[in-house]
């Protein structure tokens, strides 16, 4: 494959040869075949967070590895060797027929082998790719935060929706018991009215202003771009780094409170009742004294995230007759004590459960319903990201209608909702 | 402006020639300094001016229309770098219409809409400012693009619903080059008005995948029969893709809910798998209020994995009406099936039956099929379960009376404590285990005299077990540390030594000074057979209640090897707790010292002393310099004292943020870095000191370790010299013991050898 082919010379090719064909695909593991059938799954953005999902999926028996895809194609060839190597020793049929390479995901998605997409990118190509996927038949996991803007997350629901495909948002809290536990409490009102939330998102450092460096060969980063504007290349600018690299850049990414805040500002949603809904204000840090970033919900729950002071957990509930601090590593403490082993009653809410966010999405695609982190859902919590820092970048508080989607009274804020798309890579 | 800047259709040479001699009639504007010569890695300070001057303006209609010219004038200089017109472009989406089409600024921004270089930067300027005149602009550009630019402009006519903009959509809907006829399909899908309509389904491309998709979306937006119309045509398409024609008859079962039920019902019973996937999915939300009795009535013929399927979205849409269905569904042949019906169970309204019906399975079933009836026993609601519940836990069957034991914990049913510890007479010894099971789950801690006596008369001794266990669980539900043991401290010195010493584990759990001192005291009895195993139980003692006891009991006792038990205890107690004051530190050891004789706990201790860095450890290691037994240790300790004095290590290294909780003595905080070769620490002790083994606790990620360690003392950290120890790492911890003599001043921990998307993790550095 040529990594010279321009978008607009595949999109071309992928055209008249849809037009030329018939197209009964026969889709696998979907009801009406054995459950035990494979799923066949296809990892797109080979970098960092692929490597983790790797060591996930890698064991599996109910799915198969069977094609990968980056724009910098050694790095998609690199995961290709680590997945061949393992099933070629694994191997006792002698049937394995090795992994596919791809540098765009449009080829990759013209298998029809192929059942399932991780969508492991940087965050400004998780919508494109995921939208072109469900359209192609394919069910999908996408990292998080699912979107780069408010209008793109929205639209993405209506793909999944229009074509009834299944969408799992890589937020892996929602699958850890600890955090289900703390927002069953919370949700049950088990420590009374709520007063306020904390949680701690962390910093990244500036992103540096960089210059022009030689594109490394075989690196499309014309594509790595996509629909963000042209910058010139650097190695600062697209290294994968979870304490820095391109999530540094607010072009490709939320910075933390699309990175983290995907992660706590879910579970915060998920507590509150609201993943179809959001909040109603957003107060930047240092506006009028505020001392923190402040989201506001219609009930007047507050939620701040406080990054420099020390708070006891990762997320912190604070009622009028208890407190719930919770965090990664099931770390789960209650003030009542006894509110963390207590069992729920039968009338009381039982909130979705998963103990594995990967096995959660596969069940889901092979029986056909929504899991723990659909894609309304995960559109709902990359919002409260994205809202935050249109608030922070404008320095003015806004305020929102979670039912329309849309910013009251501001139209200068309400341009941010969404992102002019650079082409060819303009539409959704 | 722009209708009379364009009545007369403009060529482009005109508009070119037009700029060129506004360009030469315009006078000299200020402007920022640097703005136009801006770099991407040069300073920024020119844009911060740039901001700070838009944030001043404010809503100022006029000063913004002020700066607007003035950066149109920029962007209007051939001169002006690619980085300032991006620059420029993103601040100008900002500003109002009415502020941004002032004078010729539209003529500099039309021809950059022709400019395939400038195309996209306009874009980012223009295309979310809403704006009948920059409509019109874009469909002028669109009129004549220039090469290259007319995808660009396709696109911002679709993202900006452009009306205006149909007819020539429509024409490039007749282009060869699909990606251009693509995009205008899906730009008049954007727009959606009927006229866009009308086009996609006269267009050439009308069965492409993009103007059936475009067609999808104008069918969500307009509803009523002319979706029912465009969503039938989209779903019979042949050929088409099975995906989209699935879609077609999703849309059509949306906006037609009344012939919903068997239009669904019909695609279930097919073998068309693309579209039972699709219409699936939509059951659990879908409107039509008939769909679950009809449904119900076909579930049984279709195959099983779309029975399950069914059933799954069944449950989530929580109808009764599909209660009888999933009853039957029980006793399915495929284990599937009969899987997803306990699970809905617990999902749908349920009754007595039902919560029978539930018990029977979790008492009769296989391991899976149990735990799957349990779990929904545990959340059934409905008129009458929860009488069902209480009552078949009073009586009946013995297996299925333990199931309803069960659920009256797992429901949380606390008013039912009473019946639970009644139970403690029940003829029947596995309702007696589930009786002890649920007190576990849910009893206050105030009936701990009802349980421990309890457990002071179990019939057997595997009862007992289990009612020990439940009195610690209860025990530990009292926040008061000291007093919540005193009950079972009391009851063991009145019982029976061979029962009272099953019940001396559970103390080291509950913790607190009050049981530890009463574990001394029964050590310290004179003729006691509980001696050897309470300080069997006060060497597992995890809070610093332990060792005043441990250190009591060496001091007192009159047993030699009670003592010499105690005295390792304590050491080995040290040993585990670095986070005892210096000052208690040394008390403990200089109280140990003075009385235990047993060598190598006394080297031990000596060691020990190393932690501490007050006045009084100085001297107690000064004394023991003298001693020929001790002098090695000493000399070790006292050296590393003198370095603990300097004052606190200096860490620096990766991930700086976290270096803090590297020696914090707290696990749950750690320091995270990527596994990559080069990543690594170093301490600066402030003093040279000798160094005998280096710990990396890797806490809960037990997992995040480095593929291969270096481990570096040194006095010249910029001539590091060689390793002294270099050892993979390992799960769990990671640890090197390091050569005699091994003496320096700084420590360097560095990972030698990358482990490929991989993190490191230290959560405390335990360093001797």
């Amino acid at each position: 494959m040529s990594s010279a082919l321009s978008r607009r010379d595949f999109l071309k090719a992928a055209s008249l040869a849809s037009a030329a064909l018939a197209f009964p695909r026969v889709l696998r593991a979907q009801p009406g075949l054995p459950p035990s059938n494979r799923l066949n799954v296809a990892l797109i953005g080979n970098g960092l967070i692929c490597g983790s999902h790797f060591g996930g999926l890698i064991g599996r028996d109910d799915v198969r590895l069977v094609a990968v895809c980056d724009v910098f194609l050694p790095k998609a060839r690199r995961m290709a060797e680590r997945i061949t190597k393992h099933y070629g020793q694994n191997s006792t049929s002698g049937t394995y027929r090795g992994v596919g390479v791809y540098q765009h995901h449009e080829e990759l998605l013209a298998r029809d082998d192929i059942d399932v997409v991780f969508v492991c990118t940087p965050d400004h190509w998780h919508v494109g790719i995921a939208h072109d996927a469900m359209v192609a038949g394919k069910d999908v996991y996408c990292e998080k935060p699912l979107s780069l803007t408010v209008r793109e997350g929205r639209a993405l629901v209506s793909t999944a929706r229009t074509h009834g495909r299944i969408l799992q948002t890589g937020t892996q809290q929602r699958s850890e018991r600890a955090f289900r536990r703390a927002a069953e409490i919370v949700r049950n009102g088990l420590i009374g009215d709520l007063k306020v939330i904390r949680t701690r998102l962390g910093h990244f450092p500036a992103a540096p202003n960089v210059g022009e460096q030689p594109i490394p060969a075989e690196f499309d980063y014309d594509r790595w771009l996509g629909p963000t504007p042209w910058r010139p290349y650097n190695e600062a600018r697209v290294r994968g780094d979870y304490s820095g690299g391109w999530r540094c850049f607010t072009e490709y990414g939320g910075r933390k409170n699309g990175d983290w805040g995907a992660h706590h500002f879910d579970i915060i949603q998920w507590a509150l009742g609201m993943d179809d809904s959001g909040p109603v204000e957003f107060i930047p840090q240092g506006f009028e004294g505020t001392p923190y970033q402040t989201h506001t919900y219609a009930n007047g729950v507050r939620v701040e995230r406080v990054d420099d002071t020390d708070l006891k957990a990762m997320i912190e509930f604070h009622g009028t007759k208890g407190h719930v601090y919770v965090s990664r590593e099931d770390f789960l403490e209650t003030d009542p004590p006894e509110l963390a082993t207590r069992p729920l009653r039968a009338g009381e809410i039982h909130l979705y459960a998963s103990d594995n966010h990967h096995s959660d999405f596969f069940e889901c695609v092979r029986t056909r319903q929504r899991p723990i982190a659909d894609v309304e859902i995960g559109h709902r919590s990359a919002t409260v990201g994205h809202l935050n820092n249109i608030a922070a970048r404008l320095a003015r508080p806004i305020r929102w209608d979670p039912l329309r989607e849309e910013i009251v009274g501001d139209p200068v804020a309400s341009t941010l909702l969404d992102r002019p798309r650079r082409a060819p890579y303009g539409t959704l | 402006m722009l209708a009379q800047l364009f009545r007369r259709s403009l060529p482009l040479a005109c508009i070119a020639a037009l700029l060129l001699t506004a360009a030469c009639t315009t006078p000299p504007r200020p402007r920022a300094p640097e703005l136009p010569n801006l770099t991407y890695e040069g300073s920024q300070a020119p844009v911060a001016a740039l901001d700070r001057q838009i944030a001043a303006a404010g809503n100022d209609r006029a000063k913004l229309a002020g700066i607007a010219k003035n950066l149109t004038q920029i962007l209007k200089d051939p001169n002006t770098t690619f980085a300032a017109r991006q620059a420029i472009c993103e601040r100008l989406a900002f500003f109002p219409a009415d502020s941004l089409l002032v004078e010729n600024n539209a003529l500099v921004f039309f021809a950059m809409m022709n400019d395939p270089q400038q195309v996209n930067l306009v874009r980012l300027a223009l295309e979310h400012v809403p704006s009948p005149d920059i409509d019109a602009l874009f469909v002028r550009a669109l009129e004549a693009p220039a090469p290259d630019t007319r995808l660009a402009l396709i696109q911002s006519a679709g993202n900006r619903r452009i009306a205006g903009a149909v007819d020539l959509l429509a024409a490039a809907l007749k282009e060869s080059d699909p990606v251009l006829a693509d995009a205008a399909a899906t730009a008049l899908g954007q727009i959606a008005s009927r006229e866009a309509l009308a086009a996609l389904e006269s267009a050439p491309n009308a069965r492409s995948s993009a103007a059936i998709e475009a067609r999808l979306h104008i069918a969500h937006l307009v509803g009523g029969r002319e979706a029912s119309r465009l969503f039938t045509e989209i779903a019979d398409l042949s050929p088409a893709p099975a995906e989209l024609r699935a879609a077609g008859l999703l849309g059509l079962v949306s906006v037609e809910p009344v012939a919903a039920p068997e239009r669904i019902t019909r695609a279930l019973a097919s073998s068309d798998h693309t579209l039972k996937a699709v219409l699936i999915e939509s059951l659990a939300t879908h409107p039509a209020d008939e769909l679950v009795p009809a449904i119900a009535r076909e579930l049984p013929q279709w195959d099983p994995a779309t029975r399950a399927a069914v059933i799954r979205a069944l449950a989530r849409r929580g109808d009764a009406r599909a209660r009888p269905a999933i009853v039957a569904a029980v006793d399915d042949g495929d284990l599937a099936v009969r899987t997803a019906a306990l699970s809905a169970l617990g999902q749908l309204p349920g009754d007595a039956d039902v919560a029978r019906l539930l018990a029977e399975r979790a008492a009769q079933g296989d391991a899976d099929t149990a735990k799957q009836a349990r779990q929904s026993l545990a959340r059934l609601n409905g008129p009458g379960v929860a009488d069902a519940v209480i009552g078949g836990a009073r009586a009946g069957d013995p297996a299925l009376r333990a199931e309803f034991v069960a659920a009256l914990a797992s429901r949380y049913m606390i008013e039912q404590i009473p019946l639970l510890l009644s139970l403690r007479d029940d003829p029947d010894r596995d309702v007696r285990l589930a009786a002890l099971s649920s007190l576990a789950e849910i009893a206050p801690f105030d009936v701990q005299a009802a349980v421990l006596a309890w457990a002071t008369d179990a019939k057997d001794s595997g009862e007992q077990s289990r009612a020990l266990r439940t009195l610690v669980a209860l025990t530990l539900r009292n926040p008061d540390l000291d007093a919540r043991a005193r009950p079972i401290t009391t009851a063991i010195g009145q019982l029976e030594p061979s029962i009272a010493a099953r019940i001396l584990p559970a103390l080291p759990r509950l913790g607190g000074s009050a049981a530890a001192e009463a574990l001394a005291d029964l050590a310290l009895r004179a003729d006691a057979p509980l001696a050897s195993p309470a300080v069997a139980q006060l060497s597992r003692w995890t809070d610093p209640a332990g060792l005043p006891a441990l250190v009591r009991i060496v001091e007192k006792t009159s047993s030699d090897s009670v003592r010499e038990s105690a005295g390792k205890a304590a050491a080995e107690f040290l040993e585990r707790n670095r986070s005892l004051p210096s000052a208690q530190l040394t008390a403990a050891i200089d109280r140990l010292l003075a009385a235990v004789n047993t060598a190598t706990v006394r080297a031990q201790l000596v060691t020990l002393l190393s932690r501490a860095s007050d006045d009084e450890a100085l001297a107690l290691v000064k004394k023991f310099q003298k001693d020929p037994a001790l002098a090695k240790e000493a000399n070790y300790a006292l050296a590393v004292i003198e370095a603990n004095r300097a004052g606190a290590p200096k860490i620096t290294g990766d991930n700086q943020w976290q270096l803090k909780n590297l020696i914090d003595g707290n696990r749950d905080a750690s320091w995270n870095t990527s596994a990559e070769a080069g990543k690594g620490i170093q301490i600066d002790f402030l003093k040279s000191r000798p160094f005998r083994r280096v710990v990396l606790d890797q806490g809960s990620r037990p997992d995040n370790y480095p593929e291969r360690l270096q481990i570096i003392v040194t006095d010249q950290p910029e001539h590091p010299g060689k390793p002294a120890a270099e050892v993979p790492g390992t799960s769990g911890q990671t640890a090197a013991d390091l050569p005699p003599q091994t003496h320096g001043r700084y420590l360097i921990i560095r990972n030698s050898e990358t482990r490929p998307d991989s993190w490191w993790t230290i959560a405390e550095l335990l360093v001797d």
